[in-house]
């Protein structure tokens, strides 16, 4: 009866890490499992055991069903039965950027968005510096910031084609009450599809005081921006319609859904 | 804390000589290695089909880890 034998490997080596199997060795694999540290990663990664011919030549690989993103760490165990998309019967929900302001910034940016994912859901807590109650959120796509390919309307009657940048969602301005914030629901699904007509979809409450006039105001607004570029969606921006910047406090956090 | 995470092998993975497992973590844009992320603590668990001698299976850095059924 063959024996049941656990191998270990080396105590923290940088990827990527290889066993051979040795001369006249013949091992069936029942789990494999590493801890990843992706502290130093720049940018998302994936676990993945690979198969090597000849040392050299990779001839298939088993990947972690979704990305990580940079920083991230995971205990990874390989076995069979388990679905491509991590636990078994599971959806996976990714945080794949999440920035808080501590001073004014003119946009959130968020760049090389994993492929991997089925939707991107994004929360938005947005205030800018426009001299106004409530105003909007610009959006533009994959750094597209001159060409006319994007098209929007919101509920509240604002619509244009062919424009530079979208409108995504509401944000409170300066003469809001100085706690007041625009909350934002935004999605948008198969954006790493190559097709026509990325669209995404933002849903915006905006309620308070404002302070030069006491008046309590409220409202709700929904808005989709689409782009008729084909290209799948690597990286996104938010830059105030009217303001300059975001002022402190403003918070944008992006999953991945999978 | 590092997530405890699931991946899936297929059944049956018998490797020989030819073959080496690697472990790693790629770009999930275009399958490079990257080489910043650091890897520990691997674990091989598997059946010695051909019977060789468990010494033989310490290649390198790798370890057999004792036990009643090493």
């Amino acid at each position: 009866m063959p024996a049941d034998v656990t191998i270990a490997g080396p105590g923290v080596h940088a990827a990527p890490v290889d066993y051979p199997v040795p001369g006249a060795a013949e091992l069936l694999i029942k789990t494999l499992s590493a801890t990843f540290d992706g502290t130093n990663a720049a940018g998302p990664w994936t676990p993945a055991v690979q198969l090597l011919i000849g040392g050299t030549t990779v001839v298939a690989t088993f990947p972690l069903g979704q990305s990580l993103v940079a920083g991230a760490s995971a205990d990874v165990a390989w076995f069979s039965g388990v679905s491509a998309g991590g636990s078994t019967g599971s959806v996976q929900l990714t945080r794949i950027y999440d920035t808080l302001l501590t001073s004014s910034q003119a946009n959130f940016t968020v760049s090389g968005i994993a492929q991997t994912y089925t939707t991107l859901l994004m929360f938005a807590t947005l205030r800018d510096d426009f001299a106004a109650v409530n105003t909007n959120c610009q959006f533009t796509l994959n750094g597209n910031v001159t060409t006319t390919t994007y098209n929007y309307k919101d509920s509240d009657g604002n619509t244009n084609q062919s424009t530079t940048a979208g409108l995504m969602c509401a944000s409170t301005g300066a003469n809001a009450d100085a706690t007041h914030f625009g909350n934002s629901i935004i999605y948008c699904h198969d954006y790493a599809v190559v097709q026509a007509d990325h669209a995404f979809f933002g849903t915006t409450h905006v309620i308070g005081q404002e302070t030069n006039t006491g008046t309590w105001y409220a409202r709700t607004v929904s808005a989709q921006t689409c782009t008729t570029s084909a290209a799948a969606v690597t990286s996104f921006a938010f830059a105030p319609d009217h303001g300059t910047v975001w002022v402190a406090g403003s918070r944008l956090t992006v999953y991945g859904l999978s | 804390m590092a997530q405890k995470l699931t991946a899936n092998l297929p059944d049956s993975l018998d490797l020989d000589e030819k073959y080496t497992l690697r472990f790693t973590a790629i770009d999930p844009n275009n399958g490079s290695n990257i080489t910043t992320v650091n890897i520990s603590s691997i674990q091989i668990h598997c059946d010695n089909v051909a019977g060789t001698p468990i010494e033989l299976l310490e290649v390198g850095p790798f370890q057999i880890v004792s036990g009643p059924s090493s």
